[in-house]
């Protein structure tokens, strides 16, 4: 009866030391401030027509773009990787492109991977689904974001509209420089995309299908390569001589609707995004 | 793949040693199992396969050793899971010996040092298993001590990390990495007819059980983003859950209550909400030769317990959630298998046998069997309530009725079977099947149907008939042929299927089997295989198409994607 008594005590022990914690409302948020940064962050969402969290998501997105109009860059990828996600409506555009199967694979996507999941700077995290990748839940994108607007940038990017009478209507020319804010000691490559937002079409939103949700940030091409070009960083304080890119926007690509998004990355490890910047076609530069 | 096939010959020598040592009256005896099973995959974009493969040769392999004496058992697993069978998430890739343990027994007491696997009651708040196939391995690292002080008590206290793939490296070799949280628990069982004589001559028998389980998880930041600006959740480092059973059964009489309660758990499964989870279970069931019923009831909120919150997929979860869906062993009846739902459901489960002996009209000469089964499964009825910013985590979710259902059915499944010995040497197995199952819910997208006289829709409809018939005009010689078919106007329509099974001398099995889809896609999923089986080895060979659909084993499912080529299956238990 005494090692009962004993093993009794043991286990209520246990039970004491496993103890619990309730948060009572009103304690369970506080606010978070983010100071003036120059560093603009690039969250990639891997989405579809047909994934029926892929708007949850997209809200999380939009609430981030709200926060930080200025810190924030969001694109919206399609590709052919995860079964029927993207597997357009009959009658309606195809948004999927090849090189979103690629950054897909390069990440570790499988076949298996649900939608939605993001990428934020295509950084390593903890909060990753897979320990130590790069591909994350929706729930911790606000969370990644902030993280990454913390660290203060060392380069960054700017790019220009340029007026050029002899090309079609249906072509822009668009000029892109980098400048060095510290000393880099890696390869760096530049990606220049193009993204359309307002396009009204169907899309799964939580079991119901909306056909007349406005997808935004969808990304149109990747305008010089899956993985861009080498670029060759200039002294700390110096800006790059622009380089130039012309985009044809195609049918039924919608032109004012369109942005220019360039980001500069990690050539070694194939991510870490260092910078990234977006400009609406209908402005001239992003200075 | 030198490398993989010298280290499996060592695991084949392995076994005939421990098979060689496995002698009764040993004072230490080896035992053990090796199962393998590989893959050499073809590209087939018809059925829609990866247009590449990283390997030419895929393969799970595992190999578990025990040491057993009669106070000490210890044992080990090896698995080589570098290039893993199509379908499984890419950290389950891997290699080493990720389970071992030691485990200690004297008189009333055992201590179990290691990697163990555990359940409390039905595993409303702990279930830890291994269930390879569903690629589910959340064993826990630590220790358990198992008490029986007195007749009819049992104790259990434990505590340890839980497994999460390979979350052993160079930095973590023991596994012991606190970052990633711990489970700590207890259970007591009191048995009453152990103290009671009268209670067990008259087999009345009575079992109390209470369980607690703690996870602890440090905070890391979450954000989230509303109208108000960006907040940072405040989230508990302990989320403790508590579970209460009382079964009861005389005879045939089988009457079992549950009941479980979760504290606040914001996680990525329920979006970050603080509301408290629950679990009430009401099983009865009746028995005896001829016959048999079950019926019982479940509703679960919020009972989703992972010792990571922000993981998602199968992994890390502490719980299971029994499943209320019969699992079924016809393919096209397996075809719509249906998951647990974690965020909630009401289910419903039914099912009744009898035989009608042999003599009687309905039974013939050797008897009838017949069986009925129904299950259904709805939604729970939410009001979801908004709070900082207009979103809703960081508040209590909803609110929901306990007797409320929602807008979504989510799945219904009602058959019949039968079975008959018609002669000696032959039988027949037939069964109708309808069958409801929401798309949307479990799979997490609905397929636009593409065929001529398709309804596409959340809820895919289906009649399954089903006729097995099986043959054997000597003891040496065995036939079995299988005709299934499905019909539906959703998803990819209308699916026939055909299997032939012939064994030999009860060791030698061959099967050719076709699966084809009438309406959309037009496909033959065509297999044929090879089985030989001699004294505890087994080993099978088989080529074809496999079909991409859900593994589901207990109401937890697995994506299996589509896959063709030579699959060689081995396994030796000694």
């Amino acid at each position: 009866m005494s090692m009962l008594k004993h093993f009794i005590i043991s286990l209520c022990a246990v039970v004491a030391f496993a103890a619990c914690e309730v948060i009572p409302e009103g304690e369970r948020s506080e606010p978070v401030v983010v100071g003036e940064t120059r560093r603009v962050v690039l969250l990639e969402e891997f989405t579809g027509v047909r994934c029926t969290n892929c708007p949850s998501a997209a809200r999380i997105a939009h609430d981030l773009l709200a926060e930080y109009p200025d810190n924030l860059v969001v694109v919206g990828m399609h590709g052919t990787n995860t079964g029927t996600y993207g597997e357009p409506f009959e009658g309606e555009q195809d948004f999927r492109i090849s090189e979103v199967n690629e950054y897909f694979l390069a990440v570790g996507g499988t076949p298996t991977q649900g939608y939605p999941c993001g990428m934020v700077n295509r950084a390593v995290s903890d909060n990753a689904i897979d320990p130590d990748g790069i591909l994350l839940n929706y729930d911790v994108w606000a969370t990644e974001v902030v993280r990454a607007l913390l660290v203060p940038p060392v380069a960054d990017l700017y790019i220009e509209r340029v007026d050029d009478a002899s090309l079609p209507d249906s072509v822009v020319k668009v000029a892109v420089s980098v400048e060095s804010l510290e000393a880099i000691d890696h390869q760096v490559s530049l990606v220049v995309e193009l993204v359309e937002d307002g396009i009204i079409g169907s899309q799964v939103d939580d079991g119901v299908t909306n056909p007349n949700y406005e997808h935004n940030h969808v990304l149109r091409t990747v305008v010089n390569g899956t993985w861009g070009e080498s670029v060759t960083m200039p002294e700390v304080g110096q800006t790059s001589t622009p380089r130039e890119f012309e985009i044809t926007i195609r049918d039924p690509w919608v032109k004012d609707n369109c942005s220019v998004v360039a980001y500069i990355y990690n050539s070694e490890t194939r991510g870490d995004v260092m910078q990234a910047a977006i400009l609406p076609l209908g402005e001239a530069s992003t200075h | 793949m030198k490398r993989f096939l010298t280290t499996l010959l060592c695991c084949v020598l392995l076994s005939a040693l421990g098979t060689a040592q496995a002698q009764e009256g040993q004072g230490v005896t080896l035992s053990g199992s090796l199962q393998t099973d590989m893959l050499f995959p073809e590209v087939d974009t018809l059925i829609g396969t990866p247009d590449h493969y990283d390997a030419n040769f895929l393969s799970n392999t595992f190999l578990d050793l025990t040491l057993s004496s009669q106070y000490v058992t210890a044992g080990a697993r090896l698995e080589l899971l570098n290039n893993p069978l199509p379908g499984f998430e890419s950290a389950y890739a891997g290699a080493g010996i990720p389970h071992f343990y030691v485990t200690g027994r004297y008189k009333m007491v055992e201590l179990t040092v290691g990697d163990f696997y555990e359940q409390f009651g039905s595993g409303f708040i702990l279930r830890s298993y291994e269930d390879r196939p569903l690629a589910i391995d959340n064993a826990l690292r630590g220790a358990r001590l198992s008490v029986n002080p007195y007749k009819g008590i049992r104790i259990k206290a434990l505590g340890g990390m839980q497994r999460k793939y390979w979350n052993f490296n160079s930095s973590n070799g023991f596994g012991f990495d606190y970052s990633k949280g711990a489970v700590m628990g207890a259970d007591l069982e009191l048995s009453f007819e152990e103290w009671i004589p009268q209670m067990m001559e008259n087999d009345y028998r009575l079992l109390f059980g209470a369980s607690y389980v703690s996870k602890y998880e440090p905070e890391t930041d979450i954000y989230f983003g509303g109208v108000d600006g960006l907040q940072r959740l405040n989230l508990p480092e302990f989320v403790g859950a508590a579970d209460f059973r009382i079964n009861f059964s005389k005879g045939g009489w089988n009457v079992l209550a549950e009941y479980a309660y979760k504290a606040n758990d914001p996680s990525f499964d329920n979006g970050y909400i603080y509301k408290p989870g629950s679990a009430v279970m009401l099983s009865a069931s009746y028995s005896q030769r001829g016959m048999s019923f079950l019926v019982q009831a479940k509703r679960s909120d919020n009972m989703s317990f992972r010792s990571s919150r922000s993981q998602s997929g199968s992994a890390a979860f502490i719980n299971n959630l029994p499943a209320f869906s019969m699992t079924h062993t016809y393919a096209l009846a397996a075809m719509y298998p249906y998951a647990t739902q974690p965020d909630g459901e009401w289910a419903f489960q039914a099912e009744a046998r009898y035989n009608f002996k042999r003599g009687t009209p309905l039974g013939g000469k050797y008897g009838t069997n017949t069986r009925i089964t129904a299950s259904y499964i709805h939604s729970l009825d939410k009001e979801w309530i908004r709070g900082v910013g207009g979103v809703y985590q960081g508040t209590d979710g909803y609110t929901s009725k306990f007797f409320g259902f929602g807008d979504d059915m989510y799945y219904l499944d009602v058959n019949v079977e039968i079975s008959k010995k018609l002669h000696r040497t032959f039988q027949f197995t037939a069964m109708y099947m309808y069958q409801i199952y929401n798309q949307t819910v479990v799979e997490g997208h609905m397929h636009e149907s593409n065929f001529a006289g398709a309804k596409p829709g959340d809820l895919v409809k289906s009649n399954i008939a089903i006729l097995e018939l099986v043959y054997k005009p000597i003891s040496k010689v065995g036939m079995r042929a299988e005709v299934q078919y499905l019909h539906t106007k959703q998803d990819r329509g209308q699916w026939v299927y055909a299997l032939y099974e012939l064994s030999l001398f009860h060791d030698l099995m061959i099967e050719i089997s076709d699966m084809y889809n009438i309406d959309e896609t037009k496909q033959h999923y065509y297999k044929a295989s090879v089985a030989y089986s001699w004294g505890a080895h087994r080993v099978q060979v088989a080529y074809g198409r496999t079909r991409a659909g859900y593994n589901c084993s207990g109401g937890v499912c697995r994506y299996v994607p589509a896959s063709k080529g030579l699959t060689v299956s081995y396994n030796v238990n000694f």
